[in-house]
């Protein structure tokens, strides 16, 4: 069993607004789900300028689903829908520490906490 | 978001529910299923030619797409990148035969993650690639052979090519097409979109990436041929059969084995990842919905359309598939057939309910080996039978879960 299945299910809190959960992940990555109220628009505009960023427009299709972000970043990736309630994270290769230190910085300011 | 169909002309047949590349069906599917489905005929090799089995019809089915797209070698690595295979370099083959090599290889990482390391070589659909690519591009016959492989240790994956090799059969193609019927009226009764949710998941970027994997649901995802699963599958069983009466039940029972752990872990997958998130828990009112969000996804997938004929919340779930891909395949190369064969459907039946009634997907539990274990051996488990199939001569396939 390596280390990141024994860590897998621990919750850490970032700051006091996102709890983590450490999650199992299908490669050698660190899989991780963040969870707050809402991620909302204004968060994940704040979060793309971490990295190079996609957008599915979904709402434009039917409004009664949620437009998608994906942010590609050198050591991580994430995930997640606007005003959804949570937001996956993978962190694999070089510079996967600094990507989440960062990714986490980004998530307390966008939360009013930085 | 970028998706598949501009790099590759994937072309979507929604009055099929099909996507075509090169005369060949194309459906997703996740390392689970493909490890999952591969070790089940490799337990077999003291009575079957896995080996064989595993490799033939990709070489069968690769170089029908080849010769039909016309692809020049950069072409050929493109498609196996693309579709999510891994990284494939043929530099290293010339008419005389040579070695191609894979810097990166869906099945290894897949095996890895799934089984751990392994004591042989694990990516026979890759060496069947290797030899229809170099079949198709000197023309003249291969054989392959995986020397080297990640899963077993091995720094990168290597693949032996000599000159040589038995005839091919031919591929299937589209298969035997059905005409679909109306859906049923229970299909509808629901609050989900289907057809925005089909036309989202096609925005979606679910091609491979610099290292030829799709990491996509929580998954490792590929565009894989259907007609490697159905040559792959039915020959099994025939080889099966030709030992015994008991060992072909034991095989069927496997390859539905397969189809709930396709569901586990993909469908699971699916219902916890961002995309489920934006796209389909929004519109999902109560927890019948989230069966129906879930077929609408699967009518995105390539695997012919799926319709809920009935539901009853937490007993009883009928599902009518038109088109599935394994009834298009089988009818097509083996015709008539006196049992059902849609082996992948039928577990995956049973695995959509047991993951709403049973594992609780609402609350987004870890879908560890662990939790599977638990949710299939648990009281009031779902199972699945496929009650009508096109193989048998219906219009449609039908299969019910119920609990046990």
């Amino acid at each position: 069993m390596t280390r990141r299945d024994r860590l897998r299910g621990r919750r850490f809190s970032v700051g006091t607004q996102v709890q983590a959960e450490i999650r199992r992940s299908c490669r050698d990555e660190l899989k991780l789900i963040y969870e707050a109220t809402a991620f909302s628009r204004e968060t994940w505009e704040r979060l793309a300028k971490l990295g190079q960023t996609e957008v599915l427009e979904a709402s434009k299709i039917n409004p009664a689903m949620r437009d998608l972000f994906r942010v590609q970043a050198q050591g991580m990736r994430f995930e997640g829908a606007v005003g959804a309630t949570s937001m996956l994270a993978f962190f694999r290769g070089p510079g996967r520490l600094r990507a989440r230190h960062l990714l986490q910085r980004a998530l307390r300011e966008a939360f009013g906490e930085g | 978001m970028k998706g598949i169909s501009v790099a590759l002309p994937i072309k979507l047949d929604m009055s099929h529910g099909l996507a075509e590349l090169g005369g060949e069906p194309h459906v997703f599917h996740c390392h689970h299923y493909n490890c999952f489905l591969q070790k089940v005929v490799e337990d077999q090799s003291n009575i079957v030619d896995s080996r064989a089995l595993l490799t033939r019809p990709a070489v069968e089915v690769v170089m029908s797409e080849l010769q039909r797209l016309g692809s020049d070698r950069a072409g050929v690595e493109e498609i196996f990148r693309t579709l999510g295979f891994g990284k494939l370099d043929l530099s290293g083959i010339t008419a005389k035969g040579g070695t191609a090599r894979l810097s990166s290889s869906h099945y290894a990482m897949g095996w890895l993650s799934k089984f751990g390391k392994s004591t042989s070589t694990v990516c026979h659909f890759a060496a069947g690639f290797a030899e229809a690519a170099a079949r198709h591009l000197f023309r003249t016959p291969f054989a392959a052979t995986e020397t080297k492989c990640t899963a077993r240790g091995d720094a990168h994956c290597e693949i032996s090519i000599v000159p040589g090799g038995v005839e091919l059969g031919a591929s299937p193609g589209m298969g035997a097409l059905a005409t679909f019927g109306p859906r049923p009226a229970f299909a509808t009764q629901t609050s989900i979109d289907e057809g925005a949710i089909i036309q989202a998941c096609a925005g979606l970027p679910l091609s491979g990436d610099a290292e030829g994997l799709v990491h996509a649901f929580g998954v490792s995802l590929t565009r894989h041929y259907a007609n490697y699963y159905n040559l792959l599958s039915f020959r099994f069983v025939r080889a099966m059969e030709k030992v015994g009466e008991v060992e072909a039940m034991a095989a069927q029972m496997q390859l539905v084995e397969a189809g709930r752990v396709c569901a586990f872990n993909t469908f699971g997958g699916i219902m916890e990842s961002a995309e489920w998130e934006g796209l389909i828990k929004p519109q999902c009112k109560t927890r019948e919905d989230w069966a129906f969000g879930m077929v609408a996804v699967v009518n995105a997938l390539g695997w012919g359309r799926w319709s809920i004929a009935e539901l009853k919340p937490g007993s009883r779930l009928e599902l009518v598939v038109d088109g599935s891909y394994e009834s298009n395949g089988y009818v097509s190369a083996f015709g008539h057939s006196k049992h059902p064969r849609c082996y992948l459907a039928t577990g995956g039946a049973a695995g959509l309910m047991n993951l709403i009634y049973n594992a609780d997907i609402t609350q987004r539990p870890d879908l560890t080996p662990e939790f599977y274990e638990k949710t299939f051996q648990s009281a009031g488990v779902f199972v699945s039978r496929e009650v009508e199939c096109r193989a048998q001569g219906a219009s449609a396939c039908r299969f019910v879960a119920e609990r046990l």
